[in-house]
């Protein structure tokens, strides 16, 4: 059985972690930024978030940032992510699955390279 | 939606964007009543009478107010659906409480689902708001709040992966033990 007793030992396990860790700013951060309103929440982007954190943590990329937007204005497309590289530019990824998100962090975030069979233009064609 | 945990993510997250700092949650179920009670209760900014009257018509929301839009009366219809009801109430300045009441056993009830991952969600989407999830059944039940769990955390953000995965973990199995390993 779980116990709140855990947290404590989560508590002290991080605490000699921390001062380790090497502290990014923000700017030089990758942020991954996906759709949470109710068509984002209707078309499955819950799973699709908890892939992106999941994904992100197993790797230990501490340079990449996994946060909440509302409605992007393109329901239709939903489950939907931008990702923004530290340079300023931009790749919207649509449509998206648990898988998807999965390989997205592998090949764009790890590698660097677009996986354009996702991305909005591709589904736009 | 196809489950009433993705109602919960959608509804407490209005609450966020209502600027509250307290959300909490309870899921109570009666086989003998045949009752199930969902209950989100914020200390956001609250809404008028009037805007209260408005954010459950579809037609009227989601063309004036973009904030509130498809989610009451999506949580509404599910309601409804399920041969129960649903109620807003908000005082301006103070809170909003929603609440959804659905037929147990009702062929046409959305299942729970996957809680966790709502609350997972919510806690690591939002680390400086409290979260409170209360879940009773039949008499038993369990309760968990990011309060105590920052207590024990002593500086450790509720965002940390570790954390996030603990919660998720901990109600799961809570709600494994409340409901016999089925899903609600």
């Amino acid at each position: 059985m779980k116990s709140l007793a855990e947290l404590a030992a989560i508590r002290d396990k991080m605490a000699q972690t921390m001062n380790l860790r090497e502290e990014n700013r923000d700017t030089d951060k990758i942020k991954i930024v996906v759709g949470m309103a109710t068509c984002g929440i209707a078309a499955g982007a819950r799973p699709v978030m908890n892939a992106f954190v999941d994904e992100v943590n197993k790797r230990q990329l501490k340079h990449v940032m996994v946060s909440q937007v509302g409605c992007i204005g393109m329901c239709r497309l939903e489950p939907m992510a931008e990702v923004f590289m530290p340079d300023g530019s931009k790749t919207t990824y649509v449509k998206l699955t648990d898988e998807k998100a999965r390989r997205i962090v592998n090949e764009h975030i790890v590698n660097g390279k677009i996986v354009y069979e996702y991305t909005i233009g591709a589904a736009e064609k | 939606m196809r489950e009433l945990s993705l109602h919960i993510l959608d509804i407490a997250q209005n609450s966020v964007t209502a600027g509250a700092k307290n959300i909490s949650i309870l899921v109570d179920s009666d086989t003998k009543t045949d009752w199930i009670t969902i209950e989100i209760t914020d200390d956001g900014k609250g809404m008028s009478e009037e805007l209260v009257k408005k954010v459950t018509d579809p037609f009227v929301t989601s063309r004036t107010t973009r904030k509130v839009g498809l989610g009451i009366p999506l949580f509404k219809h599910a309601a409804e659906a399920a041969g129960g009801d649903f109620e807003i109430r908000s005082v301006l300045g103070e809170g909003t409480t929603v609440t959804a009441r659905l037929r147990l056993r009702h062929i046409d009830r959305q299942p729970m689902g996957k809680l966790e991952e709502t609350m997972a969600i919510l806690i690591g989407g939002s680390p400086g708001v409290d979260f409170s999830l209360q879940m009773r059944h039949d008499g038993r039940g369990f309760e968990i709040d990011t309060r105590s769990m920052r207590e024990l955390l002593g500086g450790v953000p509720l965002n940390t992966p570790e954390v996030l995965t603990w919660t998720r973990e901990y109600i799961r199995e809570k709600m494994n033990d409340l409901y016999g390993g089925a899903d609600i």
